[in-house]
């Protein structure tokens, strides 16, 4: 009797597009519980956010999807491997001028929704958190440019008193 | 000791603090058991029990080490809450993997209802480590005490680094 075995390069790839797609989950979930923390912000400008779909600009990238608001940065790219992965960077400045408080609730969201408790696969080193950085200045400039076929500008409402 | 206060706390925030407490040690351990494949200096840090310092206030527990401190502390009514300050030029030698990880143990072990909020950032400061060595090798105090962890075996080092690279 012959077994039919599946070839090792296709149970590979099969293996790494379930963890992508674990993935590209939740950087979703991430997204839609990161928007609610902006809410308690009094400026619109700090309860804006840019969501960018890099894969419909044309350009060639490693980038795939980015949501940016003026706290941070979150960002869905693939590396040289096919991995897919999630990079969350911080405004340095507004830790020291807002607090440290939302900055451990987005972390703590950025966690949750890759732990391997949460997920049906192990994504926890799909994770890269970068050292805080200007990212102030990279949301201006973005809201700046406007909206067009692949970014988008939200704002999401003040949080009632 | 504002540690003590706890003691008072009704049974809700007693059982909070003594959950908040393990969390705190189960970080440490997982930092420790992370660190084993850095090199010497950064698999060293320094462990001060205050609850043994009889001049301590509010913080009852430190892990300090070149890349990252951890504070077990209490308010004036003994509830406890964790500290972290996280060193960014440090984490620039061990690497984005290695820095992530450090970050997920702290939210991995927090990450229980009632917990999330004890958990607060600080900026990390060099000084706060030298004078812990300066305090831990002079020995005038039974309180600190200095760990290095064993290194991990080549192999593993040498799949961490090559994570570190994706």
């Amino acid at each position: 009797m012959t077994v039919k075995t599946i070839d090792p390069e296709v149970k590979l790839q099969q293996n790494l597009d379930a963890r992508n797609k674990e993935v590209e989950w939740a950087y979703q979930q991430i997204i839609d519980a990161m928007k609610p923390l902006l809410s308690p912000f009094d400026g619109r400008k700090y309860r804006t956010f840019i969501q960018v779909d890099h894969t419909k600009s044309g350009k060639e990238t490693k980038l795939i999807s980015e949501f940016i608001c003026f706290f941070w940065n979150l960002t869905l790219t693939q590396n040289i491997a096919g991995y897919r992965m999630i990079y969350f960077s911080y405004d340095e400045e507004s830790i020291a001028r807002f607090g440290a408080r939302t900055y451990n609730r987005v972390l703590r969201q950025v966690f949750k929704h890759t732990m391997f408790e949460n997920t049906k696969l192990n994504i926890e080193d799909c994770i890269r958190v970068n050292n805080p950085t200007k990212v102030q200045s990279f949301f201006i400039n973005r809201l700046a440019n406007g909206e067009n076929d692949f970014i988008t500008i939200e704002v999401v409402e003040q949080e009632a008193n | 000791m504002n540690y003590l206060q706890g003691m008072n706390l009704p049974l809700e925030g007693q059982v909070r603090n003594h959950a908040i407490e393990k969390a705190y040690f189960q970080i440490i351990e997982a930092t420790i058991r992370h660190s084993k494949a850095f090199n010497t200096e950064f698999r060293t840090a320094i462990q001060v029990n205050h609850k043994n310092n009889p001049d301590a206030t509010y913080q009852v527990h430190q892990f300090l080490s070149p890349y990252i401190y951890l504070q077990l502390e209490a308010d004036e009514d003994g509830q406890l809450i964790i500290s972290y300050a996280d060193n960014i030029e440090a984490m620039d030698v061990i690497g984005f993997y290695d820095y992530s990880r450090i970050l997920l143990n702290i939210f991995h072990f927090t990450n229980q209802a009632g917990i999330e909020d004890s958990l607060e950032h600080f900026i990390y400061s060099k000084s706060i480590l030298e004078e812990a060595r300066i305090k831990a090798k002079s020995n005038t105090s039974d309180f600190y005490s200095i760990t290095t962890a064993e290194p991990l075996k080549d192999q593993f080092a040498l799949l961490i680094f090559l994570s570190n690279h994706f």
